[in-house]
């Protein structure tokens, strides 16, 4: 039993995981507490369960459309809410309110579309492997393997490539970046798409695991922020790691009360970081940054 | 006429929870997703003094508003002394357990099937029976609510809100105690919401986590936004029309199923729009 929901923790942590780093990219260079990186996550588990069940595409197919789909409206996120925004300089507090009314509308509009009834993507078969008392589905290992081949690939590219290099610039110190000439719009847009992507991939794993439900943006997009700033702002390796914790945690944590706990625990977590270590676990620096 | 009466006392209610928000926003910069979950605090709070303890209205609202400050108070220790986005998250993050545990204590708050069975209220010997007699006692309380407000903001305390609301480096130079200043503000906001609670409890009757909800925080936003942050006559002009919209949508004989999602996309509207066109609101004086 114990075993089990460790397997269990690690997956569903492995997909926070998704949606923390995606989450942690676009704020460490943006500052913009994005929420509506929830949105982005729901659209792609919505555009998969239409293209699976409405429009009978095969899976891959299906899973591509979602993923273009949520990099458009990332994109669009950018480049209609966020940057008319950012040419005006206003306060921090301003995107985060625009982003919430971004997220909002999304969710409800696919409210309107599907309705609020949970959506499963059954038919696809979920074959099981036994590792002794273990169950492990094959999406399991698909997400395991996803999160193996993305994570260090990401870091590669953020350490080691041009580009890379210019979107960690623009994270440390977005006025020399723009001094020295770098093209801080496109960098936005990139760090979106990379974003986007990840909250697309996370989408189409929950849709397919736990099926589809009108208020799972929230959810994940929670667990994200809570991630970053355990994991400590600034560090991207950092909030992925606090996400795989959170996910163990709210796993482990059935053991002792029901599942319906796992928001107060979520934030449970938080509180008592914020209390003990403000600034995360491999946080250095604690920026004070205004709202 | 009644049903006049009746969306006459939900707009006082909510004049005072916009208010309790307005507060907190437009005059310190603090941004709160949690306004409903201090309106739930006061409302069960009340609502159990009444049924378990038997207090009378007037205790059963005095002793939820001071608890409920003394959670304020709490709540902005641990968050204040953090950066602005921290603050953020942790305050949601508080209004995600509020709501949790409204849930989920079901042998307290009766969770899902709702708290049933809270009194009228009773002042002076008269009994507040009929939606007049409501009309009339919370019309009252809201005034004075206003009155309050609007005397301490125009109060040096105030001037000094408005000093850090503006500069909040200029007000520590001066020897303001900036995160004193903000727990206060807390504190006197989370009272107020309180004072709304109690208030929702004793003319509803009955309570149910969901008017306490994140949804409920978002629609006191858009209630602050759109009638203009730091803009006290902006909030009751935002109230009674994000109060009354819905009612217009239940004219228009949408069904219920597809009337929810459109009141939230018009919240959802009404947000980017304002941040976009106008982030002072309608009436207001300070862009957030």
């Amino acid at each position: 039993m114990f075993l089990q929901l460790v397997v269990n923790g690690v997956v569903s942590g492995a997909i926070y995981a998704l949606m923390a780093v995606g989450f942690a990219l676009i704020y460490n260079s943006t500052h913009i507490f994005h929420l509506a990186h929830g949105a982005v996550f729901t659209l792609s588990a919505y555009t998969l369960f239409f293209a699976v069940k409405t429009l009978g595409l095969p899976l891959g197919l299906a899973i591509l459309t979602a993923i273009c789909l949520s990099i458009l409206l990332g994109l669009a996120i950018e480049a209609w809410g966020y940057r008319p925004l950012r040419e005006r300089k206003v306060s921090l507090a301003t995107f985060l309110i625009s982003s919430l009314g971004i997220f909002i509308v999304v969710e409800n509009g696919l409210i309107l579309l599907f309705g609020a009834i949970p959506k499963l993507i059954t038919g696809e078969p979920l074959k099981a492997y036994r590792l002794g008392p273990l169950i492990v589905t094959q999406l399991h290992l698909a997400v395991i393997v996803c999160c193996l081949l993305i994570f260090p690939s990401l870091q590669f590219f953020l350490t080691r490539t041009r580009i890379g290099k210019m979107v960690r610039a623009l994270s440390d110190h977005p006025e020399l970046a723009t001094v020295l000439g770098l093209q801080t719009d496109r960098i936005y847009l990139f760090i979106t798409i990379l974003g986007a992507a990840l909250a697309g991939v996370a989408g189409i794993f929950v849709a397919l695991d736990t099926g589809v439900t009108s208020v799972m943006g929230w959810d994940a997009v929670l667990v994200a922020a809570v991630a970053v700033i355990i994991g400590g702002v600034g560090y991207l390796p950092g909030a992925g790691i606090a996400a795989l914790m959170v996910g163990l945690i709210q796993n482990l944590s059935v053991l002792r009360v029901s599942a319906q706990w796992q928001g107060t625990i979520t934030f449970g977590i938080l509180i008592l970081f914020l209390i003990i270590r403000p600034k995360g676990i491999f946080g250095k620096i604690i920026s004070s940054r205004g709202a | 006429m009644d049903y006049l009466f009746h969306l006459a006392i939900v707009i006082s209610i909510y004049i005072i929870l916009a208010l309790s928000l307005n507060i907190l926003v437009g005059f310190t910069g603090l941004f709160s997703l949690a306004q409903a979950a201090f309106f739930g605090i006061g409302a069960y709070a009340s609502a159990l003094l009444g049924i378990k303890l038997g207090f009378p209205f007037w205790a059963a609202t005095a002793v939820p508003i001071l608890f409920t400050m003394l959670i304020g108070i709490f709540l902005a220790l641990i968050t204040l002394r953090l950066g602005g986005d921290y603050f953020i998250l942790a305050v949601l993050g508080f209004q995600i357990m509020i709501s949790g545990v409204l849930y989920n204590w079901v042998d307290l708050t009766r969770g899902p099937f709702g708290l049933y069975g809270i009194s009228n209220p009773r002042l002076f010997g008269i009994d507040i029976s009929s939606n007049f007699r409501y009309l009339l006692l919370y019309g009252l309380i809201g005034l004075a609510s206003y009155g309050i407000i609007s005397r301490l903001l125009a109060s040096p305390f105030g001037r000094v809100l408005k000093a850090i609301r503006e500069d909040e480096m200029a007000s520590q130079v001066l020897g303001k105690n900036v995160v004193h200043f903000k727990i206060i503000v807390f504190a006197i906001s989370s009272g107020f919401a309180a004072l709304a609670g109690s208030l929702h409890a004793h003319y509803f009757t009955t309570l149910h986590p969901i008017s306490f909800s994140l949804t409920e925080s978002i629609l006191i936003v858009t209630i602050v936004i759109l009638g203009g942050s730091g803009s006290l006559k902006g909030s009751v002009l935002g109230t009674i029309f994000l109060v009354l919209f819905p009612e217009a949508l239940r004219f228009l004989k949408i069904p219920s199923d597809v009337a929810a999602p459109i009141q939230q996309m018009v919240y959802g509207f009404l947000l980017i729009f304002f941040m976009l066109f106008r982030p002072q609101g309608l009436v207001g004086e300070y862009k957030l």
